[in-house]
């Protein structure tokens, strides 16, 4: 019975999982790992999970502190460079290279964002959840989620803009 | 063709506010998708593009599921082995149970036979009571 609810529900968003901490940690390969221990984390907990009323969002949830648990750990751990750090600014180079990939360029664009709007945008314009949805997931109220997916939208705007100026300058 | 880029721009800044819904998002996505959008949007159609791009990216690591069915396979083996031990046991167990009532009854039929034959022994020592007579009165007189 309970098995039944978390392959209905769970493992049909195993694929949200994987983007949405592709998306928060930057990495494909840590993406597969916190995919895995989300979706072995809520097999533990398949029998509590009758109680949950939005399954979806309780899933992201669980997705979002995984992942965040991990960055604290990284920083803590080791020095490591993410990678919103260095390919900002100096490497003209490497960001024209980039620019021939459109996707990649709106990608590289969403992942300099701060923490908190790279996840918002990424729950509203990839994965389609609801405001109210959101709020639920990252725990904010309805104004600081819309200001947050505005300011998000207009940055990865005008970064897209400026970078098309260069192709014509 | 006018009014619909004035409806496409005023959707884009209701986007850009975070004031658009999920239905006005469909709209402008399926806008984009067309490749017939106005080349004004350029900078909107990429955005849309690769939403819509990274939205397919699936999941790799299919470990859970396999893990899952091969955990039933072994079930399915342990308990096709149970039913066939505990046929076997069974059918032994019933074997052995008949051939238990095959010697009670052979037990009972011998003793049966016996008994019939000790009857008859008495019977015969019976008549042999006269012979002691008989002896018995030959020896007062012969004496």
């Amino acid at each position: 019975m309970a098995s039944e609810l978390y392959s209905r529900h769970v493992l049909t968003l195993q694929d949200r999982i994987f983007r949405f901490s592709r998306r928060l940690l930057s990495s494909e390969a840590a993406a597969q790992d916190a995919t895995q221990e989300v979706l072995l984390k809520l097999w533990k907990l398949r029998d509590q999970l009758k109680n949950v009323n939005n399954i979806e969002a309780y899933v992201m949830i669980t997705t979002k502190n995984l992942c965040y648990d991990v960055l604290k750990s990284k920083h803590s751990k080791t020095l490591e460079l993410v990678h919103s750090n260095y390919s900002r600014e100096g490497s003209c180079l490497s960001s024209e290279i980039d620019a021939k990939d459109e996707a990649s360029l709106v990608s590289k664009f969403i992942n300099d964002l701060p923490e908190q709007q790279r996840a918002v945008i990424q729950l509203r314009d990839v994965e389609q959840f609801t405001n109210k949805e959101i709020e639920e997931i990252m725990n904010m109220n309805s104004t600081s989620v819309r200001v947050a997916l505005s300011r998000a939208r207009k940055k990865i705007i005008s970064e897209l803009k400026k970078s098309s100026d260069y192709g014509i300058k | 063709m006018e009014s619909n880029k004035k409806y496409i721009s005023k959707l884009l800044s209701l986007y850009e506010e975070g004031e658009s819904t999920l239905e006005q998002e469909q709209e402008l996505k399926a806008y984009f998708s067309s490749e017939a959008y106005d080349s004004d949007f350029e900078i909107y159609a990429m955005m849309f593009k690769s939403f819509e791009e990274e939205s397919k990216t699936k999941y790799q690591g299919n470990l859970k599921t396999t893990k899952k069915s091969s955990n039933y396979f072994w079930i399915n083996t342990a308990a096709s082995i149970c039913i066939v031990l505990g046929g076997l046991w069974y059918f032994k167990y019933q074997s052995d149970q008949q051939k238990m009532e095959d010697a009670k009854i052979a037990f009972e039929k011998t003793q049966n036979a016996l008994n019939l034959l000790s009857q008859n022994m008495n019977k015969g020592l019976e008549k042999l009571e006269y012979v002691e007579v008989f002896s018995e009165q030959k020896n007062k007189i012969i004496k």
